[in-house]
């Protein structure tokens, strides 16, 4: 009994400790480019859901080019998503481009709201994105990381840019320890399923499945944050908030003391 | 007969003073509405409310085409909040360049399009307007490019 509550006791530790070392790991060098376009090859929509039952052995998007010599929707696996060697797996890292999640967020004056939201809405489809969130002044998108520079320069072409916010967040590190902890987690729950299949006892079989129930929680929590920042990685977030363009005063100018430019607009020509 | 030579002569230059600084061409389905409006202004409309004008101004303070195409651009956006829509080169019948701004704007919740094409040359600016609801201006733009690219200035 106590020989296999060591072993459960050892499992924990190994687990304890490679999980905090990971943290420490060096953060990849940044690509030229530092884009994930592993999502360019995607259908246009039911993107995030066919995205997600990928599932693990997914990994991390890979640059354009390789996407798009393989023809393939998703990366190859990511060889330290699995049980492999330590030497691989720094190799890899080393070689990994940042994971950057670009989010924008624009305030646009506009003629009409609705025909531009939905023009928004189109554009978005066809970049290969989806609709978020949309209301009566503002929409929400998510599209592919590639597309995103494409879509903010579209999108700003169809109105006056009042206001305009992007920010790049950098969770190569983030994703890369949980990479790790869950790399480990995977490393335990093996070895308490064979710690299992090996006890005689029932209070020995009773602790490992209690163990295994504990780890097995953990892997599921660690699989589920990876997917979400693949999604965030992968899609980036465009918020844009519409503002009709009445008689607003876009940006203030000199006026040239001419009588007839007064006399300009519908009001008077409509006026027969 | 000196007397009545100097009257002819008086005559002669008293008309070429009146009158149009320019020829404006009507479109099908236009009709001029002439005498109503000034010397300097022509107007035509169809029966639904769109609407054509033509206005000529004194080149005063003189201006390039680009100044006058920016200066009323601004006033437009700033000042009377009109959405900037488009804008592209326009040609008149004596192939003198101008350009047409294209505005949106809502009038009374409707969705409104006011075009104002721009030429100038030494003594005028001349301002080709053609407005209407959404629909109404999107149905005419052949009639519009046509009464551009066929109107003359003196």
């Amino acid at each position: 009994m106590s020989r296999w509550i060591l072993w459960v006791t050892w499992a924990v530790w190994t687990l304890a400790v490679l999980g905090c070392a990971s943290a420490k790991m060096p953060e990849a060098p940044p690509m030229a480019d530092g884009r994930y376009a592993a999502t360019e090859a995607m259908p246009g929509s039911g993107l995030a859901e066919e995205y997600m039952t990928d599932g693990l052995a997914m990994g991390m998007a890979v640059p354009t080019s390789t996407a798009a010599a393989s023809g393939s929707p998703m990366s190859p696996p990511a060889p330290n998503a699995q049980a492999g060697t330590g030497s691989t797996q720094a190799s890899t890292d080393t070689q990994r481009p940042p994971m950057l999640v670009y989010t924008a967020s624009m305030n646009l004056a506009v003629f009409q709201v609705a025909e531009a939201s939905k023009q928004v809405e189109t554009m978005t489809r066809e970049a290969g994105g989806f609709l978020a969130r949309r209301d009566d002044h503002q929409i929400v998108v998510r599209v592919p990381a590639a597309k995103f520079d494409d879509m903010m320069k579209r999108i700003e072409k169809l109105g006056d840019v009042l206001h305009r916010n992007v920010s790049a967040e950098d969770v190569t590190e983030q994703y890369m320890d949980m990479e790790v902890r869950l790399k480990n987690a995977r490393a335990v729950r093996d070895r308490l399923q064979q710690l299992l299949e090996k006890a005689t006892k029932v209070e020995e079989s009773l602790a490992i499945e209690k163990e295994l129930t504990r780890v097995g929680t953990e892997i599921e929590t660690l699989e589920g944050k990876l997917k979400y920042l693949r999604d965030r990685v992968s899609f980036s977030t465009i918020t844009v908030t519409f503002q009709a363009k009445q008689s607003d005063t876009v940006k203030p100018s000199v006026r040239i003391p001419v009588d007839w430019l007064n006399q300009l607009g519908l009001g008077r020509l409509l006026s027969l | 007969m000196k007397t009545s030579l100097f009257a002819a002569v008086l005559m002669v230059f008293a008309l070429a003073g009146c009158g149009r600084p320019f020829k404006a061409a009507t479109p099908t389905g236009f009709v001029d509405l002439g005498d109503k409006y000034a010397d300097d202004e022509y107007r035509a409309t169809t029966a639904d409310g769109m609407v054509l004008g033509v206005r000529a101004f004194k080149n005063e303070p003189k201006g390039e085409l680009d100044f006058w195409v920016k200066v009323i651009e601004n006033r437009m956006r700033d000042t009377s909040g009109y959405a900037l829509l488009g804008t592209k080169e326009a040609k008149d019948r004596a192939g003198n360049v101008g350009k047409t701004l294209r505005f949106g704007h809502d009038e009374s919740g409707v969705p409104h399009l006011y075009y104002l094409t721009v030429f100038v040359n030494d003594d005028h600016v001349f301002l080709l307007e053609a407005g209407g609801s959404k629909d109404l201006v999107e149905k005419h733009e052949e009639q519009i490019a046509w009464s551009i690219s066929n109107f003359l200035p003196n």
